[in-house]
């Protein structure tokens, strides 16, 4: 959440590492490397124009 | 160094990736000095910064953080410097907060938490040149405004642009004292907060912040409770009703600090940023092909594999020069003493030598400092991290372990060193650990001394290069599962989050990473250089006394015949047989016997404990094939071919079998005989425990090793 990945926010998928994990998201003009184990922790809706995401606290 | 004016103290804070060391660099001008906060590994970068107007003030470069949640040593480093809170460090009379222009929303959340300590500010927006290509412009005097009025400086600290500005900003700040806007709290959060303040300071009698009792709200690590001493039953209590309160009031308390920064920050923000036409990022096209599923990783090993050549094959040749200005200086020196031979020999063979053997690696040591400089400050090393991280993750490693584990094939130390890019403490302390285990150079020569003397003669030059292969490769099988073991079992680390921001790709500026290749490699010879040096001293002291004059004479009289040289060798070699070192050698020879080493290999295995490549020069003269023995000598080889047990159920055997050969390989592939190397882990894990286990752990494993290769080997051999 430092590096703000807030709920609400759009993110984008921007690509794989070459085994699948982890994953670049990019949010708020950035591009982060997320673990699949943390990414897990996202939720994610993936409706057409309004993508809206939540991050589910650990 | 002139020490600054009035003592005012400037602390430099921002994200990772803003360009900070750039500006550092820019405003201090390289007059700078770099110490270790105490009692953590952390360096302490100062210098001192002219305001522009004469007045001179010390500007501290604090480590790049994300958020003031203390989780590393970083962080509670940069909470400690900010608050004054660092025994025999002053509080800042000013931050100076370095923003990226070009993603401000993220970098005011610092920002904003710097804030709560009540500091006076000057905030730089850095990067704003890319800003301006991306068609964003920012108003700093509205920004400035809806701050309280901060001085707010745009910057481009990396072609040199708005640095008098900062300087001026800082006058300007250290004189009106001007703080940034705080946030403003709802009100359960700001009763829990007060509650929390109240509770710590009725039971510790100390003065609690009202940063401070944001840490202890927000955090989940207790460090800030621990600085307090506040580790009553009352305090558990008071943080769960408070959180409850939080909760209660609809944030969720791990996760209402950003949320309540952030809302407040995107209100200040608008109408700061208007988003123009502007060029696309170059970053995301150079990525789709640095990044690619299938290129990605080609061109990381690409990379790479030039990285590890240029580093074996550039330094060839200055350490060359340094070799032959070493021997230069022993022949120098040596001549006008030989009225004093035992002076002759501390100052040749143990200082000459001692510390020229280890100065021969500094060409490789700056070599690998400068491509790690380009690999971060390019924006490359978190991509390699990024495509490297799943081989990593399963032992409790991060991608960022690879680069410290590759550049550990050429020299240990420096890797040791580069370790500090991993954030993670137990990684860190893990990928150190592991580190010691990769083949490095000075383990060369004995590999190529065996492999020419023995391999290559009995099964030819294709066995040679197989041998050479997997002895590179021994350390790498063994240091994987250690890894493994250390951080599931030992350290107990639960997988750690690993999140890495990917930063825009930049073109690294010259003067920064040389001057930091600089800097490391100043350090390194200053710390390492002195136990090298005293380590020399004392090898040489025990492989020189006793030296009875007598044992030369009887030598003479046993060889009337031979020419002077053998003569000569045959004295050194009786000479080293009754010295200290011999005799313990002998007296140390039955541990190693399993291994299949006689006591001449065992006086070079233990004369090799402060630094491995020494073996081949000590077997040259237990060999007795005079001083100065080199890898591919003749003589050497064909006196080991020779060698023979002279006594035992192994009489009349030679003593280098294959069994005996690929065990000493095997043995100095795994044990731990790197002076510099232990005292350098030492120093970076903040400790001798750390540095004394490796050196066991290794040590056992390379004698088991070798003795599971001589007895297999030399039965079915």
């Amino acid at each position: 959440m430092a590096l703000g990945l807030l709920p609400g926010m759009v993110l984008k998928l921007v690509r794989k590492a070459p085994l699948g994990d982890p994953l670049a998201i990019e949010f708020g003009g950035q591009v982060v490397s997320l673990r699949l184990a943390e990414a897990e922790n996202l939720i994610v809706d993936v409706s057409a124009d309004c993508p809206i995401q939540r991050p589910r606290q650990p | 160094m002139s020490t600054p004016d009035a003592g005012l103290l400037v602390a430099l804070v921002g994200n990772p990736n803003t360009g900070k060391s750039t500006l550092f660099n820019a405003l201090t001008g390289l007059r700078q000095r770099v110490g270790n906060y105490p009692g953590v590994t952390v360096a302490r970068k100062s210098g001192t910064c002219d305001l522009g107007d004469g007045q001179k003030v010390e500007l501290v470069d604090l480590p790049g953080l994300y958020s003031l949640a203390a989780a590393s040593p970083d962080e509670q480093v940069v909470i400690d410097a900010l608050s004054g809170n660092i025994a025999g460090d002053r509080t800042p009379d000013a931050v100076v907060l370095v923003a990226d222009a070009t993603n401000l929303l993220r970098n005011l959340f610092l920002a904003s938490q710097v804030a709560e300590l009540g500091r006076p500010v000057v905030l730089v927006l850095n990067q704003a040149d890319v800003a301006k290509e991306q068609g964003l412009r920012i108003d700093a005097d509205l920004l400035s405004r809806r701050l309280g009025g901060v001085p707010v400086v745009l910057t481009s600290a990396w072609k040199g642009e708005g640095i008098l500005e900062v300087r001026r900003a800082i006058a300007r700040s250290l004189a009106q004292r001007a703080t940034m806007k705080r946030v403003v709290w709802p009100a359960d959060i700001s009763a829990a907060l007060a509650d929390v303040a109240a509770a710590a300071t009725a039971d510790t009698g100390k003065t609690v912040t009202a940063a401070d009792a944001q840490r202890l709200l927000f955090d989940t690590a207790p460090t800030t409770a621990d600085r307090l001493g506040w580790t009553s039953a009352q305090r558990d209590k008071t943080l769960r009703s408070a959180r409850d309160r939080v909760r209660n009031s609809g944030y969720n308390p791990m996760a209402a600090e950003p949320l309540v920064h952030y809302a407040q920050l995107r209100v200040a923000l608008e109408g700061v940023v208007t988003e123009g036409s502007g060029k696309a990022s170059r970053t995301a096209a150079v990525d789709r092909l640095l990044l690619h599923r299938l290129l990605g990783p080609l061109l990381f090993l690409g990379i790479m594999l030039g990285f590890f050549a240029s580093v074996f094959w550039l330094a060839k040749f200055p350490m060359g020069w340094i070799q032959s200005g070493v021997d230069w200086t022993k022949t120098v020196i040596a001549p006008p003493l030989d009225a004093y031979p035992m002076l002759q020999s501390l100052l040749a063979d143990g200082i000459v030598g001692g510390v020229g053997a280890f100065l021969v690696f500094l060409p490789q040591i700056l070599i690998l400092f400068l491509f790690i400089g380009i690999l971060e400050d390019s924006g490359y090393m978190a991509r390699a991290a990024f495509i490297m991280d799943r081989l990593f993750s399963w032992c409790g490693l991060n991608g960022k372990s690879f680069v410290p584990m590759l550049s550990g094939f050429a020299c240990a130390i420096p890797s040791l060193l580069s370790t500090r890019t991993i954030e993670d403490p137990k990684a860190r302390l893990a990928t150190a650990f592991v580190v010691p285990f990769m083949s490095c150079s000075a383990r060369f020569p004995i590999y190529a001394l065996m492999c020419a003397a023995f391999i290559g003669p009995l099964y030819g030059p294709g066995w040679e290069s197989v041998v050479m292969v997997a002895m590179h490769c021994v350390g790498l099988v063994f240091a994987v599962p250690t890894a493994f073991v250390l951080t599931r079992l030992i350290l107990k680390v639960k997988p750690q989050p690993f999140v890495l921001e990917l930063p825009r790709y930049q073109m690294p500026k010259p003067r920064d990473v040389l001057w930091r290749m600089w800097q490391n490699a100043a350090e390194f010879v200053s710390k390492a250089g002195t136990v090298i040096f005293a380590i020399s001293i004392i090898v040489w002291a025990l492989s020189y006394f006793p030296r009875d004059a007598a044992v030369a004479e009887r030598i003479k009289a046993a060889h009337p015949t031979a020419s002077a040289e053998v003569v000569k060798a045959k004295v050194q070699a009786a000479y080293i047989e009754q010295s200290y070192m011999g005799r313990f050698g002998k007296a140390v020879q039955p541990v190693f016997d399993p291994c299949g080493f006689d006591w001449k290999i065992t006086v070079g295995v233990l004369a090799s404990f402060p630094a491995r490549e020494v073996i081949v020069s000590t077997l040259g003269v237990t060999y007795s094939v005079g001083e100065g023995a080199e890898a591919d000598s003749q003589h050497l080889r064909q006196a080991m071919q020779d060698a023979k047990w002279s006594e035992g159920p192994r009489a009349g055997r030679p003593i280098f079998s294959l069994a005996a050969v690929l065990a000493l390989m095997v043995f100095f592939a795994l044990c731990s005989q790197c002076g510099p190397t232990i005292a350098t882990l030492a120093q970076e894990t903040g400790g001798w425990k750390w540095a004394a286990g490796s050196f066991l752990y290794m040590t056992t494993l390379a004698w088991l090793a070798a003795t599971a290769v001589y007895q297999v080997v030399s039965r079915i051999g």
